[in-house]
Order: structure tokens, then C-alpha cells, then sequence
């Protein structure tokens, strides 16, 4: 009995070495996909997207091996801080409040945010939301936004788990309007607009919400961020950055 | 927990107090409308009313509560067709589906629960009602609904509660009630203990206070079997 005790006990010791060792090699990312073009799930059931081709990239340079989770967007930074993965890249800007909880990398990609509508409502700029309900996406920056410039204005903020609820609420008339990425909401407007929506207003750039960038949150002085940060600069020298950038966001040229 | 942050919080956290309140009311006062129109289509076996009452509380005992708010908020927008009647005011309204689904909802589990409390009351007491030369709707009012009553109030209790703690799914289709701001108060802050563990308090609360209300009137309406 004691024996089996023993080899039990020495198994054990040894399945738990092993697993820190394929840890010290694993990068969890985690990522909310209902974001086109940055993180979707595609036809195949794979994640696909600017983020997860740009996380795969990071790590062959970082020879590391990366296994992606797909969370609501608002836990993705609790669910870091839990240590429940080792980095986001879910199209998330990097902003001094985001600062206080966790560490970015350094920006991968610049960003503004636009406001959508029904084209028949003929809202022309943004003081015309006055009274209306503008659909965003709960714990992101433009519900932040929203709710610190214009809610004392008398805009109903309407929180959504995802973006694309929130388009659908406005497809079928239940808010005025989608404060969103301009990316995502113009990937939107292409897509499923139907040229029935159009952008309200000038796109907004404030960099306590959305002018920094995108970043990758990791754990506060994770010595993570160093390698994403070498490996990201090293993508952006050998080209692999620009080619991922075409593949997504200039699909004429890289066609 | 700082109390800073409790101070910070908790206002915020209040504002979504009236929405749970009023949600947990109504929806209640509509599911018992209905569980009481159901169980006497089911007690008096009116026949097609009957199979469609039956068919009402498969569904909704059958299925999570979350699955039939996404429903009833997302599916009609799949209906264009929908969105031209005069039901689409209040179908666009998150408050009114929310209402809708937690009052179905509660009106499928109370109508199992008031026929079985109809049920469980003895033939024999029919019987000695009658004896004692009781009219038919003599016996019901004062010797059968009292008894049965009696066994459904402390389940409808429970009943009220699950349903006050359902309202939190209202947050997931935009509605900014208890858990809505608590939702929005941990994606501004990122204090996920302090946010939840505050707002779970104050379901608390509400839990305790219904808790007593219940047997408030329990000890009141069943005075006579004491």
C-alpha cells in the first residue's frame, strides 16, 4: 500500500513538472469574436480575424504555442486579473483607465469611433442624439464615452453583450443609433448597412477612450509585455504586420 | 471592501433598485392573473383551452428563463411583418419583454403549483362540506380554497423570490436594473468582488424582506388553522 502510495505521489510530482513546463511555453489569449474584421468566429468554427492572425504571428516569432478563449467582452480583463488567461487582443483600447487595472502592450493598431444611424432619421451631428438611445457595448470604451459626454446631455446609453446585438437592435428600430470602432461599424455599414445606414458626425478620436490604440492587456509587470512588445516590433519590420494589415483592411491591394 | 468604494458604488448600484422592484411586481401581478385563469381552464378541463394551457407550461417549465427573454426580445425583430402591428410598441420595448417572459414564466410554475394544491385537498372534505349541507360553491369558497391556499402559499413564496431573482436576466437585453449597473459599474471600475458581492447584498436584502412579507401573511391568512 504504501508502495502504491509512493508511485502514486512520485506520478503526480512529476505530470505537475511537466505541466509547468509546457506552461512556461503556452501563451493563453483570450478574445471576445463577435468583431469583425478583428476577432469572428468563421465559417469552420475557427477564430479569424486582424487579432488572431496578429496573436498567431507573435507567437512562431515568441516559438511559443497560443491557445485562444472566446469571453464576453467585460470579463476579459477580470478573467486576466483571475489569471484565467495570459493576454487579451480583442480590439482593445489601451486607456489610462485600463492602465490602472492592467499593462498594454504597445499599440498594434490606431483607432477612432464613429456613431451610426438610419439615414431616414437624419441626425447630422452628434448634438442631434439629444433624447435618443445610442446601442454600445458593455464595458467598452464607447459606453464609457457615452456615458461621461453625453448621457448628462439626455442620450439614453443602451448596454449590449456584443456590437452586432447592438446593430441588430438598430436594424429593427429599437435604438437610434451604434457608437462603435469605425472599423467594426464600417465593416458593419459594408456588410449588412444595405445603404440604409449611414455615420453620424466626425469621427472621434480622445485619447482617454479610443486615440492611443489597440493594445494587449496583460498582468500588471508581466515580463509578458516585453516579449509581445520585441515580437511586435519585429512584425512590423519584416513586413508581416503590413501583410496581415492588407489582408484585413486593404483587401483590393493585397488581392 | 473600502468603504470609499461602498460609498461610490452603492448609489450607483440604487438607481437599478426601481427597475428590479417594478419588474418583480408586475411580472408577479401578470403570472398570477394567468396561473389563476390557467388553473381553473385546467380544473374545470375546458378541453382545447385546456391542451393549449398544458402546452404553455411544457414550454416554459421546460426551457431556461434566459432562452425565452432572447427569444421574445430577438424574435419578433426576425418579422419584419411583426414590426408594423400595433404590438411592436411594446414588443420594442426591453422593459415590456422582459415583463412578458418572467410573467409566462412564473404563470406556468404557479399554475402547477395552485392545481396541485386543489388536487391534494381530500375528497373526503368535499364530502363532509356537502354533509353538513354546504352548497357546491359554499364548499370551494369556504372549506376547499382555504385548505388549498394554505398549501400553496409558502411554495408561492419561493415562487416570488425566484422571481425577483430572475429579473437579473433583464440586464442581458439592455435593461439597466439592480444587475445592469452592476454589470456596467464592474466595466467601469474592474472591481468585479466588490461590484457583485455589493449587488449580491442588496438581492439579499430584497430576499429577506419578501421572506418576511410571506410569512406575514401566511401567519395572517391562515389564522383559522391555528
Amino acid at each position: 500500500m504504501k508502495k502504491l502510495f509512493a508511485s502514486i505521489l512520485t506520478a503526480s510530482v512529476v505530470t505537475i513538472a511537466s505541466i509547468q513546463v509546457q506552461a512556461a511555453e503556452t501563451i493563453r489569449f483570450a478574445t471576445e469574436a463577435t468583431y469583425p474584421p478583428f476577432e469572428f468566429v468563421g465559417k469552420d468554427n475557427q477564430l479569424e480575424g486582424f487579432d488572431i492572425d496578429l496573436a498567431n504571428a507573435i507567437c512562431s516569432e515568441l516559438k511559443a504555442e497560443c491557445t485562444f478563449s472566446n469571453q464576453p467582452f467585460d470579463s476579459l480583463i477580470p478573467s486576466l486579473k483571475f489569471r484565467r488567461f495570459d493576454a487579451v487582443i480583442s480590439g482593445m483600447d489601451i486607456t489610462p483607465d485600463r492602465l490602472k487595472q492592467v499593462d498594454f502592450s504597445s499599440p498594434y493598431y490606431e483607432n477612432s469611433a464613429i456613431f451610426v444611424a438610419d439615414k431616414n432619421d437624419k441626425l447630422t451631428s452628434i448634438d442631434a442624439l439629444k433624447g435618443k438611445s445610442v446601442g454600445v457595448q458593455n464595458g467598452s470604451t464607447h459606453q464609457q464615452y457615452v456615458i461621461d459626454k453625453l448621457e448628462s446631455k439626455g442620450v439614453k446609453v443602451r448596454p449590449y453583450d456584443t456590437f452586432q446585438n447592438a446593430f441588430l437592435d438598430m436594424t429593427s428600430g429599437r435604438v437610434d443609433a451604434v457608437f462603435a470602432d469605425t472599423a467594426v461599424a464600417k465593416e458593419w455599414l459594408a456588410e449588412r448597412g444595405e445603404g440604409q445606414y449611414a455615420q453620424v458626425g466626425p469621427e472621434i478620436k480622445d485619447a482617454n477612450y479610443f486615440g492611443i490604440g489597440y493594445g494587449i492587456a496583460v498582468r500588471k509587470k508581466d515580463e509578458l509585455k516585453m516579449k509581445l512588445d520585441a515580437a511586435l516590433s519585429t512584425l512590423k519590420e519584416n513586413g508581416t504586420y503590413q501583410k496581415i494589415y492588407d489582408k484585413y483592411f486593404n483587401k483590393a491591394s493585397a488581392a | 471592501m473600502m468603504p470609499e468604494s461602498l460609498q461610490e458604488y452603492l448609489p450607483q448600484l440604487l438607481k437599478g433598485l426601481q427597475t428590479t422592484l417594478e419588474l418583480t411586481f408586475a411580472s408577479l401581478l401578470t403570472g398570477l392573473v394567468l396561473a389563476l385563469l390557467f388553473t381553473l381552464i385546467l380544473s374545470l378541463r375546458f378541453k382545447p383551452l385546456e391542451w393549449l394551457v398544458r402546452l404553455q407550461i411544457l414550454l416554459f417549465t421546460g426551457t431556461p428563463l434566459l432562452i425565452q427573454i432572447f427569444l421574445i426580445y430577438y424574435g419578433p425583430t426576425q418579422f419584419p411583418i411583426l414590426q408594423e402591428t400595433v404590438f411592436w410598441p411594446l414588443l420594442s420595448e426591453p422593459w415590456f419583454c422582459a415583463m412578458l417572459a418572467l410573467a409566462l414564466n412564473s404563470a406556468a410554475y404557479s399554475t402547477q403549483l395552485f392545481k396541485g394544491a386543489i388536487d391534494a385537498v381530500s375528497a373526503g372534505e368535499w364530502e363532509a362540506a356537502l354533509a353538513v349541507g354546504m352548497t357546491r360553491s359554499q364548499s370551494l369558497t369556504r372549506i376547499i380554497l382555504p385548505h388549498a391556499f394554505r398549501r400553496a402559499l409558502p411554495a408561492y413564496g419561493n415562487e416570488m423570490i425566484l422571481v425577483m431573482k430572475g429579473t437579473s436576466l433583464a440586464s442581458t437585453i439592455t435593461l439597466m436594473d439592480l444587475m445592469g449597473y452592476a454589470a456596467r459599474l464592474n466595466a467601469q471600475t474592474y472591481d468585479t468582488l466588490t461590484v457583485f458581492t455589493l449587488a449580491g447584498l442588496i438581492y439579499l436584502t430584497l430576499t429577506g424582506i419578501l421572506t418576511l412579507i410571506v410569512r406575514f401573511i401566511e401567519r395572517k391568512a391562515l389564522a383559522f388553522s391555528n
